[in-house]
């Protein structure tokens, strides 16, 4: 029988000899390659300013295509440059493009482009090479969620500092979505194989950006060293290595450290737990600003119970923000007023108004919508039919949700309305938000940076070539909507925007809850930090130092 | 053909029908979980899916006509050893899990280590001297083990041993420090069960009269124990481990994730919040695969300890 396997063990010697190969291999599996055990964020000389920052995903530089969507977004505005940028409350600034002009329909731009400028590589930058970018990306079926992509009908490389884009429409933010962090951005036209192939393969991540790819591990690091052909102010540090850290408490634990220099942002995100602990370290600080997102609950315009205004005004005022964000929120934050943070463009004081915490009139409104609770159980009920609602969460890319969500429950319990919570795993989440509308109400979170206010409003609140707008469906907020987009003239936009804030507000379409902070934590060595200007650039990397 | 032969090729071309299983009903399972793989694609990009790009992300992904012309479609590949791209990178995913295994192996080899390194002993001696101070030691290392969440032990550890005492690097895959922390965390989890398992059956052993005639002919007792009690013993936890070591070579989310360990079990669990088919499909078989081999490889050692169990 088994003679083989009778031969080979038969003799405990051998069977020893077996125990110590495992072992062996034990040891083996536990050896690594001695070249790599090196520590990064240590031992740097003078001239090696190196900053270690985590991040929460995989930088993707093999991948980090300027025309596609791959990798970490922070990472193309740091490598690629766009021809504008975005500056504070959607201000446009010279990039690429010095200067610009727009012909009178709104249809035709005309860029006059940065003399001198080198790509990292050496190549030249130009009209042509700048044509090259935008003919990637422009008119694809991927990109279709960008006016600029799909009313883009020519470019041309007048000269060779000059590029003329020919729409065929007008579009007011047409210039904001050329700051976005991709698809728009230029890469240069020996990033491809073959090289200046508009349809060619993407090689390597070649960009005018202060920094290039010095080198990179799949799902550990990328290592970013200043662009030596950078055209505007060269960078302090001498290395960026952007290293992965899925799990926020090992970012918190690796700060403390000293493993990491840098975390936070909407890059490496730092839960909200961790802050009273930074707080109190001695090596650690911490620098919050508004970020340009909000938090708010949508209400299913479908369903019959709160189309009645009177309940969605009740349930606006029911809840007393201020006190979900001192006591639940550790302060951090800020309760949300109107729908959009001051951040965003359009948003001032006098149109950012909403309702404010008032329990009394809350329960008058309800009262004066024929709601009474005639079996003494604490809800409210009309024609027999219990105020119940369910709310639909979930917790895998905002855990803060939950609390929140919870919160709003306690709250709407005092006034006589019983919300049931129903945490969804993201996907059957997004399905209920976008294609299903299984839910009463749903916490949601407005878009962010450039995207805001026109690209949220188009997205959630207008209809869609699919059917009826996502969060809250009404004529007369469409028709505003449309009417703002291809407004040129910034006086007239800004009225046009005080208008469809007021109705949102006057028909209480959503319930505002929370603006987030975008909040960053790095090692006190580290100066000279400063925000960006939206959370795809949130820091100014060229002037951070390290001591 | 010798009977090794004979047993080893019936194994292996059992392992075709087990694939297959394993593939429909992963398949199938998929497909039944909420959401649209291209929409999430899209989504998980950044960017808002309108149909149009929807409708270009399902042309690209191979998602058109009903599902099981899709999975036709792909088990044709297979046939032809293409796992197919992942629908979220783009790159074959033969390549991805080749990438991100050996990660996970050098874990799952040093995780075993620290629990043979703890279990062994423990159980033995717990065995050997029941009520002594390392019979408690190894019940509650026992206790601790099974009931302490892998992320918890994890964080403790790197609070402990890398943040405040600095003799461990937090995070990341290097040299022999990066390795020491998860490998524990994995392994001391592990090694639960076995301290039990091999005190017990010890202890039933150590009962027989076998070990009675080896002490009786004047063995010295480390002889009884190691050469006799011991090979007998190890029995039940080797079948244990066939299975944990295939669980620990399909990677450890959690502790992968806290250690920022770039293994194949994060990687895995990813895919399936992306609905990335091919990505999971390939993995799914890659793990049936390795399930098999190991259990082969259990049965082929218990011939090893126990003569009497023959392979037929």
């Amino acid at each position: 029988m088994n003679s083989f396997v009778k031969k080979i063990f038969k003799e405990q010697k051998r069977a020893v000899a077996l125990i110590f190969l495992l072992l062996a291999a034990f040891t083996a599996g536990c050896s690594g390659t001695a070249s790599d055990t090196q520590q990064p964020g240590t031992g740097q000389s003078a001239n090696d300013k190196q900053l270690v920052v985590a991040v929460s995903t995989d930088v993707g530089v093999d991948q980090l295509d300027a025309a596609s969507y791959k990798g970490l977004i922070q990472a193309y505005p740091m490598i690629y440059d766009g021809l504008v940028e975005y500056g504070e409350k959607g201000e446009i600034l010279p990039s690429l493009a010095e200067s610009w002009d727009i012909s009178e329909d709104g249809k035709v731009y005309t860029f006059h482009l940065r003399k001198g400028v080198k790509f990292s590589d050496g190549t030249d930058f130009n009209a042509e090479a700048a044509k090259f970018s935008m003919e990637r990306w422009y008119g694809d079926p991927a990109n279709s969620s960008l006016n600029v992509s799909n009313a883009l009908k020519s470019v041309e490389a007048v000269d060779p500092y000059t590029l003329k884009l020919t729409f065929d429409k007008a579009y007011y933010p047409f210039l904001s979505e050329l700051t976005y962090p991709r698809p728009v951005r230029i890469i240069s036209p020996s990033a491809v194989e073959p090289k200046g192939d508009v349809k060619g393969k993407f090689v390597k991540p070649i960009g005018t950006g202060a920094w290039m790819v010095e080198s990179y591990t799949k799902d550990q690091q990328a290592v970013l060293v200043p662009n030596p052909n950078y055209w505007s102010k060269k960078p302090n540090l001498s290395k960026i290595v952007l290293k992965v850290i899925p799990d926020p408490q090992s970012r918190v634990m690796a700060l403390k450290s000293g493993e990491v220099d840098f975390s936070g942002g909407t890059m490496g995100k730092i839960p909200l737990e961790s802050i009273p602990t930074i707080k109190n370290s001695d090596t650690l600080k911490m620098e919050s600003t508004s970020s340009t997102t909000s938090y708010f609950l949508v209400f299913n315009y479908q369903n019959p119970l709160l189309q009645d205004i009177h309940v969605r005004k009740a349930i606006n005022l029911a809840l007393n923000k201020k006190s979900m964000v001192d006591n639940l929120l550790g302060g951090v934050g800020k309760p949300a007023q109107g729908l959009f943070q001051f951040t965003v463009p359009y948003v001032t004081e006098a149109n950012n108004q909403w309702y404010e915490y008032d329990q009394a009139q809350a329960k008058d409104l309800l009262e004066k919508a024929g709601y009474k609770d005639t079996n003494g159980d604490g809800i409210l009920e009309k024609d027999g039919k219990p105020l119940e609602l369910n709310l639909v969460l979930q917790n895998q890319e905002y855990p803060e949700w939950k609390t929140m969500c919870e919160f709003t429950q306690a709250q709407l319990q005092e006034i006589g309305i019983k919300l049931n919570l129903q945490m969804l795993e993201s996907n059957a989440y997004y399905d209920a938000l976008w294609t299903n509308r299984q839910y009463d109400l749903i916490i949601y979170r407005t878009y962010s940076d450039s995207w805001n206010p026109h690209g949220f409003l188009m997205g959630l609140f207008h209809k869609t070539k699919d059917g009826a707008a996502v969060a809250w469906s009404d004529s007369e907020l469409e028709k505003l909507i449309d009417q703002v987009m291809p407004l040129m003239d910034e006086n007239e936009r800004q009225k046009k925007y005080d208008e469809i804030f007021a109705l949102m507000y006057q028909k209480a379409v959503c319930a505002p809850l929370y603006y987030p902070d975008e909040i960053f934590v790095f090692n006190k060595k580290v100066s000279g930090f400063a925000f960006g200007t939206n959370s795809y650039s949130p820091v100014k990397w060229e002037e951070l130092d390290v001591k | 053909m010798s009977e090794i032969k004979r047993f080893l090729l019936k194994r292996l071309l059992a392992l075709i029908p087990v694939l297959l299983g394993v593939s429909v009903v992963t398949f199938a399972l998929i497909n039944l979980t909420p959401g649209d793989p291209a929409e999430i694609a899209i989504r998980a990009s950044g960017v808002q899916p309108t149909s149009e790009a929807v409708e270009a992300m399902r042309q690209k992904l191979g998602l058109e006509g009903p599902v099981y012309r899709q999975y036709i479609r792909w088990l044709w590949k297979v046939i032809h050893l293409d796992l197919g791209q992942s629908f979220n990178s783009g790159l074959p995913v033969a390549q991805e899990l080749l990438l991100r295994f050996p990660a996970t192996l050098r874990l799952a080899l040093c995780a075993l280590a620290f629990t043979a390194v703890i279990a062994l002993p423990l159980g033995i001696f717990a065995a050997i001297y029941p009520g002594s101070p390392i019979d408690h030691i190894s019940r509650v290392c026992a206790l601790l083990g099974s009931s302490m969440p892998g992320f918890w032990l994890g964080l403790l550890l790197i609070y402990a041993l890398a943040v405040r005492l600095k003799l461990f690097p937090v995070v990341g895959m290097g040299g022999i420090k990066h390795l020491v922390l998860p490998a524990f965390t994995l392994g001391f989890g592990l090694a639960a069960p076995y301290i039990r398992l091999l005190k017990t059956s010890m202890l039933e052993v150590l009962q027989k009269d076998f070990i009675n005639t080896a002490r009786a002919k004047g063995l010295r007792e480390r002889l009884v124990i190691a050469r006799h009690a011991l090979k007998n013993a190890l029995l039940p936890a080797v079948t244990l481990l066939g299975m944990n070591f295939g669980g620990l070579l399909s990677g450890s989310f959690i502790v992968e994730t806290i250690f920022s360990w770039p293994g194949i079990g994060k990687y895995a669990v990813d895919a399936i919040f992306l609905k990335d088919y091919t990505v999971i499909q390939g993995y799914v078989l890659l793990m049936a695969v390795i399930f098999v081999l190991v259990n082969l490889l259990v049965d082929l050692c218990y011939v090893f300890l126990d003569p009497r169990i023959r392979l037929s």
